[in-house]
């Protein structure tokens, strides 16, 4: 179970930069700004459960 | 010793179901915001949304403060009378009543909205009085369910919320892979941008899809180590419902439909143009978003309306959860007669307080349907209120409710920090300036003042763009504070200033029946050590 929750946080986080990188690819403007809020939150999510997994797992029991 | 003790709520209501019950009440706000939001508010649809995120965020640091530092279960009601007195107190608590029976009947209501995807007969615009009598059923039959008890809801709720935790990453995964263009999004943002009235109204609907941490401060006083549990619960709860809301928002203005969309005239539609001026698909934008995502909408077309419609109800049945708990809590500072305190012996659930506003949700569901049913009541609600019913006359409602009562739970959070800061706070809004006031160390909550504002200015467009939310609204509180000046002197009780309150007793009993003992031993010690200095007497 924890390697399976752990590559779910995985997936948010590489799901976020991507989201990010697709919002970009319309350029640099300011209708990608809530697009790109919305990669970063899920991409920072993810990379916080991470962190928390890492360093106090029983926190996820 | 048994006999004489009165039944109380019990705490049956674990970590996972402390989310879970706020996961069910925020996270079917989406399903219902969204098509209303897009709607309104159409190509700035996202910014709508994220404005009311950013006061949600708000919203959720301070209540998760304030419900774990005080666990009961009157929520913001409880944190305004403890912070600004009875009477205020009371006006914020009956907001929240008002927005809780409202939430009774908007997500029933959109439950069988989200059914008609599947069942043609519940179609609202063609079948009004099937649309009107399901509806009625489910709010009596979940009547009925929270009279009989707490775990038995709690477990189905858990399960759902993890369904559809499940179902809403996969659908934004699909959509956001094989069906969003950025171009479309650009394109659409400045070629449907709304006026700023629309944009205003927008702004004041997207506020629905945030309401619902009112229902873990409400579980509170049922969840098992409330002060650890409910930041942790709290924090993974504002996260998860922003996310979606963006995702969401942003996916419906910049997706190409899976099946191309056509008009009455045969014209190409962008998929948000599905929702202007069509009450029957503002009551379901998910289940029509994710029939439009590639490949999964293959399967999502038929579960999404069933999952959709089981979350909503589950919400539903928040709203019963919550307005009966307020009306207990109310009921016990003696803001409202004791009968809504009387909890049922055998079930020990507040039975009086759950069939009365019950009752009242469906008096709310009456006037919203009642255009639909009567031809003589569409040409007096388009006189008076420019057309607005069903959804839209629930959805004004709402926001009105929720604004007003979040605009005083953060006033209650500046005065709390000031007035007591001797109770432990496990966790606190962040950016605080400490300072001191009347010789005791207080921290400046500088983030709910930006929250006030926020909260303070979507009651304003409430009021400035919604027709019956600025007539039945602001009528609700009158009609509200008439009661209770008619009760507080028939009780022999101040009206307009508070009753004497033994706080520090009332807060060491709080943390005692939650199960924070060292809470309470620092609290108690806080109070010592001020009393020693000569500090804090009175408060």
């Amino acid at each position: 179970m924890i390697p399976l929750r752990l590559a779910f946080y995985a997936l948010y986080v590489v799901l976020g930069a991507a989201i990010v990188v697709r919002v970009l690819a319309a350029g640099l403007r300011w209708e990608a700004f809530t697009g790109v809020v919305f990669g970063v939150l899920l991409a920072a999510l993810g990379v916080y459960r991470m962190l928390q997994f890492v360093r106090r797992p029983e926190r996820l029991q | 010793m048994s006999q004489q003790r009165k039944p109380e709520l019990r705490r049956a209501v674990t970590p996972w179901g402390s989310f879970a019950w706020g996961y069910s009440d925020v996270g079917a706000d989406i399903f219902v915001g969204l098509g209303l939001v897009l709607a309104y508010a159409a190509g700035a649809s996202n910014v709508a949304f994220l404005f009311a995120g950013i006061v949600y965020v708000l919203i959720g640091l301070a209540y998760t403060e304030l419900a774990a530092t005080y666990p009961v279960a009157g929520g913001g009601q409880f944190f305004v009378m403890r912070g600004l007195g009875d009477f205020f107190g009371f006006i914020a608590g009956w907001a929240v009543l008002l927005d809780f029976t409202i939430d009774v009947t908007l997500f029933a209501w959109s439950c069988v909205d989200y059914l008609s995807q599947l069942i043609p007969v519940f179609v609202s615009s063609q079948h009004a009085w099937v649309h009107f009598a399901v509806v009625l059923i489910l709010i009596c039959a979940l009547c009925g369910l929270n009279v009989l008890g707490v775990r038995e809801s709690t477990a189905f709720q858990s399960s759902v919320s993890a369904i559809d935790v499940l179902s809403e990453t996969l659908i934004l995964c699909f959509g956001f892979l094989f069906a969003f263009d950025p171009m479309l999004l650009v394109h659409t943002m400045q070629s449907a941008w709304p006026t700023p009235f629309a944009l205003m109204q927008g702004v004041s609907l997207a506020i629905i899809s945030f309401v619902g941490l009112e229902s873990i401060s409400q579980a509170a006083q049922e969840t098992q180590r409330p002060a650890s549990v409910i930041p942790r619960t709290s924090t993974a709860l504002i996260l998860t419902i922003l996310i979606f809301a963006l995702g969401y928002s942003n996916l419906a203005l910049g997706m190409h439909p899976w099946h191309p969309l056509h008009d009455a005239h045969g014209h190409p539609m962008a998929f948000w143009q599905l929702f202007p001026n069509n009450g029957d698909n503002q009551g379901k934008g998910v289940a029509l978003l994710a029939a439009q995502v590639p490949y999964w909408g293959l399967i999502a077309q038929y579960y999404v309306p069933i999952l959709g419609a089981i979350l909503l109800l589950i919400s539903s049945n928040s709203g019963v959860f919550g307005s009966s708990r307020i009306a207990y809590a109310m009921s016990r500072a003696r803001l409202l007669p004791s009968v809504f305190q009387h909890v049922h012996r055998r079930f020990r659930t507040p039975a009086v307080s759950i069939l009365t506003f019950c009752a009242l949700a469906i008096v709310e569901l009456v006037f919203a349907a009642l255009p639909g049913l009567d031809p003589g009541a569409r040409w007096v609600y388009g006189k008076l209120f420019h057309g607005e019913d069903g959804i839209t006359f629930l959805g004004d409602l709402y926001a009105f409710g929720a604004a007003t009562s979040y605009s005083f739970v953060f006033i209650a959070l500046i005065a709390l920090r000031l007035k007591d800061p001797f109770s432990p706070r496990k966790f606190k809004m962040p950016l605080n300036i400490p300072m001191r006031v009347r010789g005791l160390r207080v921290e400046f909550p500088v983030i709910a003042v930006f929250g006030f504002i926020g909260i303070a200015s979507i009651l304003a467009f409430t009021l400035i763009t919604h027709d019956i939310g600025r007539i039945a609204g602001p009528a609700w509180l009158a009609f509200g504070i008439l009661c209770y000046v008619i009760y507080r002197r028939k009780k022999r009780l101040p009206v307009w200033r508070s009753q004497e309150h033994d706080w520090r007793s009332t807060q060491a009993e709080i943390l005692r029946n939650a199960g924070e003992l060292e809470l309470m031993d620092e609290y108690l010690q806080n109070l010592r050590a001020a009393e020693a200095a000569g500090q804090g007497q009175g408060r």
